[in-house]
């Protein structure tokens, strides 16, 4: 059973959009201190079939009220005043907030707005980066090709020399698979994930670790998975291909990676992205076990464990 | 060793009724408390097909269905002198059923659910064991009703890298909380939200493979999961119904970690736990395999989804008449 907040409000009433506003904020995942910053990031937050860790746990309560109520913006620049979502506000204040997907898509982000979340994301601190998430979850979702820029510069340059204590991938990583659904619809993301299929381009350009290792496999798996997620032909051909044509010491480390690949794939192709954005964990795993009984499934599942030289399934 | 000759499913050798079995005595009494004698016969005869572990279990449950009589009105005073073989009428058992729902009953310290039942843990012996009864009403009926709990039979394996652990001890304890009505005097009976008592005992066994098998032990990938498919792989294997491993972290299609405590599968007896998962996270991933779903809005509920703000004690009416117990009754995994 589950909660569906946003038809527990009333909608358009003042009063309820101002109570809704309220408690997106303050019930949505508080942001995380600067003074456990680095403690703070990676820790796991623990769940019993999981829901979504501390950055989504915010998801069925953080946005309290529809999309379709919405706040006027100022006219700037000789463009006429908007309305935009309340989302938007809601993610101003807190950026960690996981706005549902059906709510970042139900009307297009004016100029303005996508401005507002790009200006707010850069200037939040770099550190705890899940502070940020949720904005570059929406962006992600609704942003165009500016976004590129913005999460290529959190990749590459706010964390220079850090190094990060756990052994739990950092949060940032998540930016590289957020980048396959930016890569639907930007050519520039798309080339992005092509150059990111390379460890040595993540580390020449990467410079901040994990515990003293370069994530520059982490990130390579996580590029990988991108690309599926973007649902282009093209892009899914340059998955077909690296594991064509990859050296084998490339194709054992990353299979793992491209199996998860295959079914984002799969999943994308057949159901459609609002589907897979829209689903339950509990959905997603069903989705992965009926997966892997099919032809599709169990031919990858037999490649990757020949590579991997273990016995087939 | 294979025991060809031998069923391969673990059962309970039974001196009667060809089943498991429970048998109550009980004294006589007019007031106070009494002392219920209660046997679940449970020789166990456990044949594996090789390599498999012993019965490990120190003890059974039965449920006593403890319905009595309140005779305080005094009619029943001379019962033992009055009634049959005298032509005057047999009034022995007049007087208020007591209903456990309003008066409280007790069993070795436990209050009797609403329905008045009680789960009791016996040792696992031939030899009766006792439990107190205390009622607090001078009329009781001369037996209980028992039943043996729903019997949820399980194998478990662990990746030789994750801590030892006892999932039956895990289990066990989550047990406990199913049998609990924890809101019972609060009783409306057709409130679907209302917590009712589920009781299910659990046998788990150390399966065939008590590590994991083949490629699944070797290295770290299926000790500390970190890829989805592999997860889900090792969830679907066979090899045992409970895979026991150090670390799960789920990719969710956003880009967002999930750490879960446990996993399972929907009407599938497949069940990961963390090795340092609490014992309610056994319980709740359990619920998931006799098809229930998560339960977002109540923290006291079974299938309230996170590990560390809930109490995962409660189950409802609706997901009680839900449960799917024909998952575990042909489960042969890691036999």
């Amino acid at each position: 059973m589950r909660v569906d907040n946003t038809k527990a409000l009333v909608v358009g009433s003042a009063g309820a959009l101002m109570l809704g506003l309220w408690w997106a904020v303050h019930r949505a995942p508080a942001p995380v201190g600067e003074h456990s910053a680095a403690s703070s990031e990676a820790v796991p937050v623990q769940h019993l079939v999981l829901l979504r860790p501390a950055i989504d746990r915010g998801a069925a309560t953080s946005v309290a009220a529809p999309s379709s109520v919405a706040v006027v913006e100022q006219p700037t620049n000789g463009r006429p005043a908007v309305q935009r979502p309340l989302w938007v506000e809601v993610l101003l204040t807190n950026g960690a907030a996981t706005i549902p997907y059906d709510q970042l898509v139900a009307q297009p982000l004016s100029e303005q707005a996508l401005d507002s979340l790009a200006r707010r994301y850069g200037e939040l601190p770099a550190r705890p980066f899940r502070n940020r998430f949720g904005i570059a979850r929406a962006l992600a979702y609704v942003g165009d090709e500016r976004v590129v820029g913005l999460f290529r510069e959190t990749l590459f340059n706010e964390h220079q020399a850090v190094r990060f204590p756990q052994a739990e991938p950092h949060p940032v990583t998540g930016l590289v698979v957020l980048m396959g659904h930016l890569a639907s619809r930007s050519d520039t993301a798309l080339d992005f994930l092509r150059l990111g299929l390379e460890e040595d381009c993540w580390q020449s350009n990467v410079t901040w670790t994990i515990e003293g290792a370069s994530p520059a496999g982490l990130l390579v798996d996580s590029t990988i998975r991108a690309l599926a997620l973007s649902g282009r032909e093209e892009a899914w051909s340059l998955v077909l291909e690296t594991r064509h044509s990859a050296d084998a010491a490339y194709i054992k480390h990353h299979s793992s990676a491209m199996l998860d690949a295959a079914v984002w794939w799969a999943t994308i192709r057949d159901h459609g992205r609002a589907h897979a954005a829209t689903r339950t964990f509990q959905d997603d795993l069903e989705q992965h076990l009926r997966w892997a009984k099919t032809p599709e499934g169990m031919g990858w599942r037999r490649w990757a464990a020949r590579v991997q030289g273990r016995e087939e399934p | 060793m294979i025991y060809t000759a031998f069923p391969l499913i673990p059962r309970e050798k039974c001196s009667r009724n060809g089943g498991d079995y429970v048998h109550v005595k009980s004294a006589m009494r007019d007031e106070g408390a009494m002392t219920v004698e209660a046997r679940r016969h449970a020789e166990t005869d456990v044949r594996l097909s090789g390599g498999g572990g012993s019965w490990p279990k120190p003890t059974r449950s039965v449920v006593l269905s403890v319905a009595a009589v309140d005779k305080t009105d005094g009619q029943s005073l001379g019962v033992w002198d009055t009634g049959c073989g005298s032509g005057e009428p047999n009034n022995r058992w007049v007087g208020e059923a007591i209903d456990p729902g309003i008066r409280e009953i007790r069993v070795s310290t436990e209050t009797a659910d609403a329905q008045g039942e009680r789960c009791c843990n016996f040792p696992a012996t031939t030899t009766p064991t006792t439990s107190l009864l205390a009622l607090p009403a001078t009329g009781i009926s001369s037996s209980w009703p028992c039943s043996p709990p729903n019997i949820a039979r399980m194998t478990w394996s662990r990746h030789q890298q994750a801590s030892s652990v006892s999932p039956q001890a895990k289990f066990d304890e989550g047990a406990r909380l199913l049998a609990r009505d924890h809101d019972q005097r609060v009783k409306n009976p057709t409130d679907p939200q209302d917590d009712v008592p589920v009781y299910v005992e659990f046998i788990v066994f150390k399966a065939r493979d008590a590590l994991f098998p083949g490629a699944f032990g070797v290295g770290d990938t299926y000790n500390n999961l970190t890829y989805n498919l592999e997860t889900a792989a090792l969830l679907a294997a066979s090899f045992a119904n409970v895979k026991v491993v150090t670390s799960i972290r789920w990719l969710n299609l956003d880009g967002s970690y999930s750490f879960p405590a446990g996993i399972a599968a929907v009407n599938a007896p497949a069940i990961l736990l963390r090795s340092d998962a609490l014992s309610r996270v056994s319980v709740h991933e359990w619920g998931h395999t006799v098809g229930l779903l998560d339960r977002n809005n109540d923290s006291e509920a079974l299938m309230w989804p996170e590990e560390l703000t809930g109490t995962h004690r409660e189950v409802n009416v609706s997901e009680s008449n839900g449960m799917n117990w024909s998952v575990w009754e042909n489960s042969r995994w890691g036999w």
